[in-house]
């Protein structure tokens, strides 16, 4: 650690998210590396921390002798202020170095809020924040996660982007920039080499027209690039890389436990969710893999909680085997296993009292819409009586607290169903107290979580317009009438953030200039409700010249050239387009282990799908 | 069952890492160390750990004592070995004992403070703690409610000294640091920095050991 950080850590808040000397961080000589990687979360430590994407690839590139990782978060606003009073630039919390002298950064975008961040850290860095103005070849900045689906809006700030999951591909990138350093060569001849790797989107390598109206006319490759960049996938989840040290951090974050993987994608389709769509084709790990990755995690942790983490855990096609093997050990070593995402439909009654041996956690379900008719709509195939029986099960279990999630301004949408949220809390309330097994002296609490709906780019709805922001309120209000009872508790999403979070989701690239202005004008964690400042971004928009409602709140036409066309992902528009016709007849699509539906993701896997072959008879 | 004393240092960055912090990351080191431990026995069985004397942040330690009960054959060698492999880098058992005094014995604690060094230092500091108008500001609370405090820190200075080497200008101080009064170091030097009105910031901090009513060091 440098001499000027240890002076100002006594003057913020929780220093040790700046220290690092974590155990298990990797510590290497960096005389005896080739490359030096900084992999930069763009929020705090406490939630950069819980990002399972980057606990993988710090391992994995640390894996290599040739490279060394470090991690680098946002510095809270006290830190910041104090890094630029005293011109302290961002350093790795490893080495303690300055980011500016390696020759990698990479952040991972999980949220579209935290662009301003992106920016923010790169500053701090004393990195210029436009591509085009870093002219060296290292620090190259590459950026991928979730948000790689649609990077148009940051693509004037970022070199490249790596487009689905980054096992594979990251050694690839990493095998040529140490190529082209060695060989002396451009930024701009290495990115062109890098535009030829499968899953790398190359944005400078692309040009953008636009029609009269604001919408995309057509994207052009140059330099050879791929007309259409492929998402990359790792076909085998049972040989591919995973950690068997996670750094364990001093303070507490979002996450604090082991979490392994059992598998990705989804298979039940549910037409708001863009990770569903994003993550596919269906990919399991094994019960033996998984079982040793988790006794490994655990012993060299010293964790006493594991979380199985998936799209939707109860569809994994071995879970009475997979739990009963973890449970077989962790429960003598006081290991709680935790389930999270558990569809209602299948939820079994043995697996809650199996799970409750070490120690009781919450329970959370997620109807996502009040009515039938709605959860039709959406493909959420939950019925009401399904929510209700899980609800009796739990309570008799001895539960007596339930958290259900919905969505507010999912299209079609109307007041009835948003009364039939408040109705259906309600109705859970009194499967409660109608229900002979209750915890005894007790009450309940049902905490409902309404949050906006923003419709995501390779969803069914990527066409649809999102509520605005005083529909969305309308709907907040009447929900807020509707319930009767103090049994029930409301929480809401700010809706400026849903609408901001809208613009970017199916945004282009002329939101750069927006992004840039408004981070000039000191926005960023906006994703936080004390640091948003949604007057100052409405500003921006109207200073650029645009106008955010374009993006968030325009519904499209399926002729219209989407900013994202060019990128790939494995699902067909036909089929979205289609989902997207059935969504408004309330036509359901059957998950994927009763009847494939040709979503087309599995070509990138050489047509295979473990949904498929794993319960269907074909 | 037996309780066993455990007594670690804590230096370097991880002086940073708050009491807190400090708890949960031995909890989970005692977890890795194959050390038999004792659950408690209730709905969410954790092992039992007990600091005797909460660390402030950014405060170095020489000999911190921590309790821990188990269960099962294992010598006192072990465990210091076994937590030693565990550890991450800055804290280290230096013994293991038997728990000889009560925590209720604690009464006072000798700290070690570094300042860089300046004309005149050691003759104000001197100046400061002599005098009997060492006033620092604590939160605190007044009929129940949380309020900032006045406290006089000077009848509580149990006995100090000075001195000076190359780098630095060095005081040692005995602080109350038992179960019913307590006083930071910090809130020394806040009251100390009040008095003479400068702006002093300490190099380091370092607690020496634990004391108890007769200045006997705590075992």
């Amino acid at each position: 650690m440098k001499r000027e950080v240890e002076k100002v850590l006594g003057l913020v808040q929780k220093p040790a998210r700046y220290t690092g000397g974590e155990l298990n961080e990797v510590i290497k000589n960096k005389d005896e590396v080739d490359l030096r990687y900084a992999f930069c979360f763009p929020d705090t430590y406490e939630i950069g921390m819980s990002n399972l994407g980057m606990r993988i690839l710090y391992s994995l590139i640390n894996a290599r002798d040739d490279a060394w990782c470090e991690r680098v978060f946002a510095p809270d606003v006290d830190m910041e202020e104090i890094m630029r009073q005293r011109n302290i630039p961002l350093f790795a919390l490893e080495s303690g170095d300055y980011i500016k002298d390696f020759d990698a950064i990479g952040f991972s975008l999980s949220y579209e809020l935290c662009y301003t961040n992106l920016l923010n850290m790169l500053d701090l860095a004393g990195l210029p924040v436009l591509a085009k103005d870093r002219h060296d070849l290292t620090p190259i900045v590459m950026a991928g996660g979730a948000c790689a689906c649609n990077p148009e809006p940051i693509a004037d700030f970022v070199d490249f982007f790596q487009l689905g999951e980054g096992e594979e591909m990251m050694n690839d990138v990493l095998d040529l920039l140490k190529e082209c350093k060695k060989n002396g060569e451009s930024k701009e001849e290495f990115l062109k080499k890098a535009a030829q790797i499968q899953g790398i989107y190359v944005p400078s390598l692309y040009d953008v027209e636009y029609n009269e109206d604001g919408t995309v006319k057509c994207v052009t490759a140059k330099e050879n690039a791929p007309e259409k960049v492929t998402k990359r996938i790792i076909s085998d989840m049972d040989t591919v890389f995973y950690p068997d040290k996670f750094v364990v951090p001093f303070i507490d974050i979002v996450h604090d436990r082991v979490v392994t993987e059992i598998f990705r994608g989804c298979t039940r389709g549910c037409r708001f969710c863009q990770a569903c769509f994003l993550n596919r084709p269906i990919r399991e790990k094994s019960v033996d893999v998984i079982n040793e990755d988790c006794k490994k995690l655990c012993a060299s942790s010293g964790y006493d909680e594991i979380s199985l983490c998936s799209l939707s855990s109860s569809d994994y096609s071995e879970l009475p085997e997979l739990l009963s093997e973890l449970l077989s050990w962790a429960t003598d070593d006081k290991i709680n296993v935790a389930l999270p995402s558990l569809r209602v439909d299948n939820f079994p009654e043995e697996l809650i009292k199996k799970l409750n041996e070490v120690r009781r956690s919450g329970l959370t379900f997620a109807p996502e819409a009040g009515t039938q008719r709605l959860r039709d709509v959406i493909n959420k195939n939950v019925t009401e009586a399904e929510v209700l029986e899980t609800s009796k099960k739990a309570f008799s279990g001895g539960w007596c607290a339930v958290k259900l999630y919905f969505m507010l301004g999912l299209p079609t949408e109307t007041m009835e169903d948003v009364e039939g949220i408040a109705q259906l809390a309600q109705k859970v309330v009194n499967a409660f107290y109608y229900n002979p097994d209750k915890p005894k002296g007790k009450g309940v609490n049902v905490s409902v979580s309404a949050s906006s709906f923003v419709p995501k780019p390779f969803t069914p709805f990527q066409w649809e317009a999102q509520d605005t922001p005083e529909m969305l309120e309308a709907k907040q209000e009447h929900l807020k009438e509707s319930v009767t009872t103090k049994k029930v508790t409301l929480k809401f999403h700010k809706i400026p953030i849903s609408f901001l979070e809208g613009v970017f989701a199916r945004g282009d690239r002329k939101l750069c200039e927006v992004i840039l202005k408004a981070w000039q004008k000191g926005c960023k964690f906006d994703s936080w409700d004390d640091h948003f400042r949604f007057d100052t971004w409405m500003e921006t928009f109207r200073e650029c010249g645009l106008d955010p409602a374009f993006y968030a709140s325009r519904k499209r036409d399926f002729s219209e050239v989407l900013p994202w066309d060019h990128l790939d992902y494995g699902i067909r528009r036909e089929y979205l387009e289609n989902e997207c016709r059935k969504a408004y007849e309330a036509a359901t699509t059957p998950q994927c282990r009763e009847k494939c539906s040709a979503c087309g993701a599995n070509k990138l896997n050489g047509g295979k799908c473990d949904a498929m072959c794993k319960n269907m008879v074909q | 069952m037996r309780c066993v004393r455990i007594w670690f240092s804590k230096q370097g960055r991880i002086k940073y890492v708050s009491h807190l912090d400090i708890m949960r990351c031995m909890t989970r080191a005692v977890r890795r160390a194959d050390i038999p431990l004792w659950y408690t026995e209730g709905f969410n069985p954790h092992p039992y750990l007990n600091f005797l004397q909460p660390m402030p942040l950014g405060v170095e330690g020489l000999n911190e004592p921590l309790d821990i009960r188990i269960e099962g054959e294992i010598s006192d060698k072990e465990i210091m070995d076994n937590l030693n492999a565990v550890l991450p880098v800055g804290i280290k058992v230096t013994k293991v004992t038997e728990p000889y005094m009560k925590s209720n014995d604690l009464a006072f604690a000798e700290y070690e403070i570094y300042f860089e060094k300046e004309e005149n230092l050691v003759a104000d500091l001197d100046r400061a703690m002599k005098s009997d108008e060492l006033v620092c500001e604590k939160m605190g609370k007044v009929n129940g409610r949380k309020r900032v405090k006045e406290v006089n820190v000077s009848e509580n200075i149990r006995k100090y000294s000075l001195r000076e080497n190359d780098e630095s200008v060095i005081m040692n101080v005995i602080l109350p640091g038992g179960n019913t009064k307590n006083v930071n170091p910090m809130n020394l030097l806040d009251a100390v920095n009040k008095y003479l009105g400068t702006d002093i910031v300490p190099l380091n901090i370092v607690r020496l050991g634990l004391l108890d009513e007769k200045l006997i060091p705590f075992e």
